[in-house]
């Protein structure tokens, strides 16, 4: 017995000396940078962003690390701040003409995330806009958009559709603040994106991800008009981006690259937009088809990109003009928005460059016709 | 049978559950079917405790003893610094759940049963289901608590109070929820003993949950453990789900009725011929643990094959034999008595991890010792998860899309909500194209066939996508030659 004793004694000891021995300081983990999906009003008036408030990144050792969204009056410039102490804001979208915020926060009254309505005037006067799928531990909603007038909303919700076979789906819920439904299950397969609406609100497009029978998933783009029939518009395809009108989408050509398509709904034409040698995403179409901003890897969409890095671009759809907005950027310029009026441009960048003056890297960035130069409205702070 | 041959036998049968289900353990390894969540965690954190690394578990994103309370853990760490492996972990467990088998032994022995009776109990402990897939699956410190258990109630009914605290503070040891069955356990203490038995019984339940929640406040930036949400149906505090549940009784017998609830419930009192409801003063010490598996939202709780029976499984047993003494005291003979103990050894074995079920879902060996020697120790690695625990002894492992894309990391509850359904916000391939540049990392470790990857936690749509955007990045390139179940993504140096 005495040998047991002694042997737990040794052990014990030992199992001490692990605990108490002295360790390395933890090294700082490299943070991608967050996304920051900036929203504007019709006229460019508002502007709405994703920041990190405690500007610790969002992958970092911390784990409480939550997100913010900051609203800015531009005509006024005054700043507002949606916050909580327990609650991660994401994903704003504004209506055309400014007087409402949706949102997505999370951890809601039971924990997951819920799309949220704002008032522009009174960010603490919010409406909770759940989910037909909420049961317990299951509904989540996020990523909400809306049309020019705020009245129809789409977002993606997810749920366990069966409990002997596990499957999880998410599907497209869309209705207005009143009264949400989900027409759209995953029967189809994933909704994978964004939502887009076009302004009038009487189409949804967004990308689907299905199993083939080869075992393979693909993107496909769906489209619906009238919240009555949907169809496939194009695959393999996402991000779509909605005027009355067109849809501009993301597609791969022959060579694997990924290009902006525009797809006329009147005429049923496709037309691809960009033809750069490395990929474009992130179309963003004004109200009436005729602009688009969009980020881009490629180096040979107009003269003089020698950054290496991702722009982003503004595209006169009819003349094909192209514009680089973020030109000679020392960083990545990404998340472009468009105002409904083709007005004006926010986007997210690593670049502190853009400017008239030099700034810290991790800006959102205005551009406005006319603009020669971007402005600097600030990003984690 | 004499009580030297029975030990002799118990020692053989110790023997010989060691053997088989280090074998089971490994060879699910070995096929590809541990994974980073859990053993990876763990395998990591023992790693990182017998270094002097900093204790930051990059497979999780929070520190070594922010997710749960386990400080038993440590009595891992000086076998693993002797042998750092995974197989020492695995071989590690199974022999100390092996160990339960002594005071399973000594308990049916204690209340009356002959040797060769308490025999066949020892093994219906072994082969129980719940023991069995705890055993299987991964690595959990909590498996201490099975064994750890059986002591405790083996003392309590022997009276020795030295050895039953320290059972109970190797108990409370291996999770934050042991303090709840420790308080239920002082309850039935006072039953079997006496007020002064169950007063330190629940002084040291109580002390034991006050300690797990300021540790677990402490290793975690001052926040609270997010797994109370486990019970927002309820409410959104121990208090509050308290209330509503007994003020509520419909809605909770209504919340508790559910198929999958009942498949749960067979697998736990099946197996044993539910001879432990015959004592139910005994079976009182298991309603908090299983109370809190019927009614989580979590799936994996509801299901036997996961590691949530480490609290139960010791409780069942002691409560079969005090039921299996009490059909005796009225007179059941000794031949129907043996032979229900039999049978519920057979359907243990039947319904447990080596039942033919069970047995047929392994997928084939993996062949992954190329892919190894294109991994060096000191790389930062990014794995899928079903192959974390084959590179998990590093600073830093990351969960695939971890840290391009961040999904399941930290202990925030969205976090939580992840890991138990796949939920994940969509991010565009720019975002992933952006991740991919920002963070340098070595390698990247990915399964060839779909069958033996875990999409986890993503749906495998999702997984998918960002799989196809790493695989096309000019910043990747596939490292040659490819063979085995496996292959290897390193960073192109920059130009």
């Amino acid at each position: 017995m005495r040998w047991l004793l002694g042997l737990m004694a040794i052990w014990l000891v030992l199992c001490g000396w692990v605990a108490l021995q002295p360790r390395e300081a933890a090294d700082p983990l490299e943070t991608p940078w967050m996304e920051v999906r900036p929203t504007l009003s019709h006229d460019g008036s508002w502007l709405a962003f994703e920041y990190d408030p405690q500007a610790a990144g969002t992958f970092g050792r911390n784990p409480e690390a939550r997100t913010s969204i900051a609203l800015i009056d531009r005509k006024s410039n005054s700043v507002s701040k949606l916050s909580g102490p327990v609650m991660s804001f994401h994903s704003p979208r504004l209506s055309g003409a400014g007087d409402k915020l949706f949102f997505e926060a999370a951890p809601g009254p039971d924990y997951l995330s819920d799309v949220y309505l704002a008032e522009t005037s009174d960010l603490q006067k919010q409406t909770r806009i759940a989910s037909p799928w909420r049961t317990g531990g299951h509904g989540s909603s996020y990523a909400p958009n809306l049309s020019a007038s705020g009245e129809v909303l789409a977002f993606i919700t997810h749920r366990l559709s069966g409990t002997s076979t596990r499957t999880w789906e998410r599907a497209v819920a869309v209705g207005t603040p009143d009264k949400i439904e989900t027409p759209f299950p995953s029967r189809l397969g994933i909704a994978s994106s964004m939502i887009a609406i076009s302004p009038d609100g009487r189409r949804l497009a967004w990308e689907n991800r299905h199993l083939q029978p080869d075992g393979v998933y693909r993107d496909r783009l769906i489209v619906c008009q009238d919240l009555e029939q949907t169809r496939t518009l194009e695959e393999p395809a996402w991000e779509p981006s909605l005027s009355n009108d067109f849809c501009a989408y993301v597609t791969p050509d022959p060579q694997g690259v990924y290009q902006i398509v525009l797809y006329d709904f009147n005429s049923g034409e496709k037309r691809m937009l960009t033809s750069g040698s490395d990929d474009s995403f992130e179309p963003c179409l004004s109200a009436d088809g005729k602009l688009l901003a969009f980020t881009s890897y490629a180096e040979d969409l107009v003269a003089n990109d020698t950054n290496h890095h991702s722009d982003v671009f503004l595209l006169e759809i009819d003349s094909g003009a192209i514009t680089c907005l973020s030109l000679g950027g020392n960083g990545n310029s990404f998340n472009p928005t468009l105002s409904g009026d083709g007005s004006t441009v926010a986007f997210a960048s690593l670049a502190g460059n853009l400017g008239p003056e030099p700034v810290e890297p991790g800006q959102i960035y205005v551009w406005e016709q006319g603009w020669e130069q971007c402005a600097a409205v600030g990003f984690r702070k | 049978m004499s009580e030297k041959r029975a030990y002799k036998l118990l020692a053989l049968l110790m023997g010989l559950y060691t053997a088989a289900f280090s074998w089971l353990a490994l060879e699910r390894h070995w096929r590809m079917q541990t994974s980073i969540f859990d053993l990876g965690i763990f395998d990591q954190a023992l790693y990182l405790l017998t270094q002097d690394d900093s204790l930051f578990l990059t497979t999780r994103g929070l520190h070594v003893h922010g997710d749960h309370f386990h400080p038993i853990l440590l009595l891992f760490a000086p076998l693993y610094l002797l042998s750092p492996s995974v197989t020492t972990l695995l071989v590690l467990q199974t022999l100390v759940i092996a160990a339960g088998a002594y005071p399973a032994y000594r308990l049916a022995r204690h209340h009356g049963l002959e040797a060769r009776w308490s025999l066949v109990v020892a093994g219906v402990y072994l082969a129980h289901p719940a023991v069995g897939f705890l055993n299987r699956f991964d690595f959990h410190p909590v498996a201490v608590m099975a064994p750890a258990l059986l002591f405790a109630v083996l003392y309590l009914e022997e009276a020795k109070p030295i050895p039953y605290t320290l059972a109970l503070l190797a108990t409370l040891a291996c999770t934050e929820a042991a303090g709840f069955t420790v308080i239920a356990l002082a309850v039935t203490a006072l039953w079997v003993r006496d007020k002064r038995w169950f007063l330190g019984t629940f002084t040291l339940g109580a002390l034991g949950i006050v300690v797990a929640k300021y540790w677990l406040r402490y290793f975690n930036h001052d926040q609270s453990s997010p797994y109370a949400m486990l019970y927002t149906n309820y409410g959104t505090s121990e208090a509050e789900v308290a209330l509503h549940l007994l003020s509520q009784p419909l809605n909770t017998v209504a919340s508790l009725s559910t198929p999958l609830n009942f498949e749960y419930l067979f697998y736990l009192f099946g197996p044993v011929l539910f001879l432990p409801l015959l004592a139910p003063d005994r079976l009182l010490p298991i309603l908090p643990v299983l109370l809190g598996n019927l009614l989580s939202w979590r799936y994996s709780q509801h299901r036997i094959e996961n590691h949530y029976g480490a609290a139960l499984a010791p409780i069942l047993i002691w409560a079969a034999v005090v039921g299996w003494k009490r059909l005796q005291t009225r007179g059941v003979s000794e031949k129907v008595l043996g032979t229900l103990l039999s049978v519920a050894f057979l359907s243990c074995v039947y319904f447990g991890p080596l039942g033919v079920k069970h047995r047929s879902r392994l997928n084939p060996r993996a062949s992954l010792e190329n892919v190894k020697q294109q991994v060096h120790p000191d790389d930062v690695v990014v794995a899928d998860n079903a192959l974390g625990g084959h590179f998990s002894q590093r600073e830093r492992l990351f969960l695939f899309p971890n840290p391009f894309v961040r999904v399941a990391w930290g202990n925030t509850s969205g976090s939580l909500v992840q890991q138990s359904s796949n939920e994940y916000r969509p991010v565009s391939r720019g975002a992933v194209r952006r991740g991919l540049e920002a963070v340098s990392l070595d390698c990247i470790v990915l399964p060839i066939d779909s069958e033996m990857r875990s999409d986890f936690p993503l749906l495998p749509g999702d997984s998918s996508m960002i799989r196809a955007e790493v695989e096309r990045s000019p910043l990747w390139e596939k490292v040659e030659p490819v063979e085995g179940d496996a292959f290897v993504l390193r960073r192109r140096a920059k130009p």
